[in-house]
């Protein structure tokens, strides 16, 4: 009977979020017939699997919440900063300016959520994530000024300012409802 | 642009991004952004109300249906390849990938529709487990409701396009 190479196989569950990975590599090394094939199965599953992990583990109020949070963190660097004002009379470059380091990071941590493990549940953890997070955050702008896109850059302190309030807000928030394992009836048998 | 207007409809400290001097100007809130903050905010709230709806729609897909299908007649033998074999030939001609079998046994087990659990390792697996699943109380309900709407459907349609058109299907 043949097996996928190895690597292969290591590289493959790799990519894969761990709630699903058992079973997905041994449903792809059940079908497995020639290592080109395998490879195109993995490409259709993985994306999809990790979306819906991703689905799954994610609570849409506690992730609108971490996003107003994090906005608000880059936002409030911002010279006389007042929510009110803000909400009123924010024009468009400066709501794009804003948007850039704050989607960068809700994406990473979309992302983990997809990856999250019944076993990871740890404040350790979940300060990894974040911090891994806000540091994609700060990366983006310096990615806009190896650019030269100035204009699209924050401000004087705000990237700072705002990755350290978005770390901690969106930590905070992560302790208190940590990405759901969604499994109810995982590793349950029958009978 | 900025449109000047009344100064009754300006925020207390005027927009951001502006030197004090030009934030005395009053500034109407409908010209300079205050639609795109209003977009963003309907945007964000509609993203909201359609994730928490999707978790809450009762009704059931055709692939939902066709998979749930293969559920009823694979009995203990239902995992992921067993399951995209059996809906391939369910949905014929059309071509069924086991990602798309993976997100929709994922959204039926949200649904409380089927259960899962992990089976022994096997060899031909690598050793590895199987994740079988099976049809919960809901899910049968669900499938018999879906079944005899379906069942209706090709009645009505056999009687309006006539018995040899149904036979011949």
């Amino acid at each position: 009977m043949a097996y996928p190479p190895e690597i292969i196989e290591d590289a493959v569950g790799w990519l894969l979020p761990p709630a699903c990975r058992e079973e997905v590599l041994g449903d792809l090394c059940e079908q497995y017939v020639d290592a080109a094939r395998y490879a195109v199965n993995m490409l259709t599953v993985a994306p999809r699997v990790i979306v819906s992990q991703i689905r799954r583990n994610t609570d849409a109020r506690v992730f609108l919440a971490t996003s107003c949070a994090i906005c608000y963190s880059f936002a409030s660097g911002l010279a006389d900063f007042s929510l009110r004002s803000f909400l009123m009379h924010a024009d468009p470059l400066t709501l794009l300016r804003l948007a850039i380091p704050a989607i960068a990071a809700l994406l990473v941590l979309l992302v983990r959520n997809g990856y999250s493990d019944s076993e990871e549940r740890r404040l350790r953890a979940i300060t990894l994530d974040v911090a891994v997070a806000m540091g994609v955050a700060a990366l983006t702008q310096f990615a806009l000024l190896a650019t030269l896109r100035f204009d699209l850059m924050l401000p004087r302190w705000c990237p700072s300012t705002g990755t350290v309030m978005g770390w901690l807000f969106a930590i905070v928030l992560r302790a208190i409802f940590p990405p759901e394992m969604r499994l109810p009836a995982a590793m349950r048998s029958p009978d | 642009m900025r449109v000047i207007c009344h100064p009754n409809n300006v925020g207390e400290l005027g927009p951001i991004g502006l030197e004090p001097d030009e934030r005395s100007q009053p500034v109407c809130p409908g010209a300079s952004g205050h639609w795109l903050t209003g977009i963003a905010i309907d945007m964000i709230s509609y993203l909201y109300y359609s994730v928490n709806q999707m978790a809450k729609t009762d009704s059931l897909g055709v692939f939902e249906q066709v998979i749930l299908t293969a559920l009823l007649t694979l009995r203990d033998n239902a995992y992921g390849v067993t399951i995209r074999e059996k809906a391939e030939k369910l949905a014929h001609p059309k071509a069924v990938s086991i990602g798309a079998v993976y997100v929709t046994l994922d959204r039926l087990e949200e649904k409380g529709l089927v259960s899962s659990w992990l089976s022994d390792p096997t060899p031909e697996r690598g050793g590895r487990a199987k994740r079988c699943y099976r049809l919960e109380p809901a899910g049968r309900r669900a499938l018999q409701e879906a079944a005899v709407t379906a069942k209706r459907i090709w009645d009505s349609t056999a009687d309006a396009w006539g018995r040899n058109w149904a036979r011949a299907k």
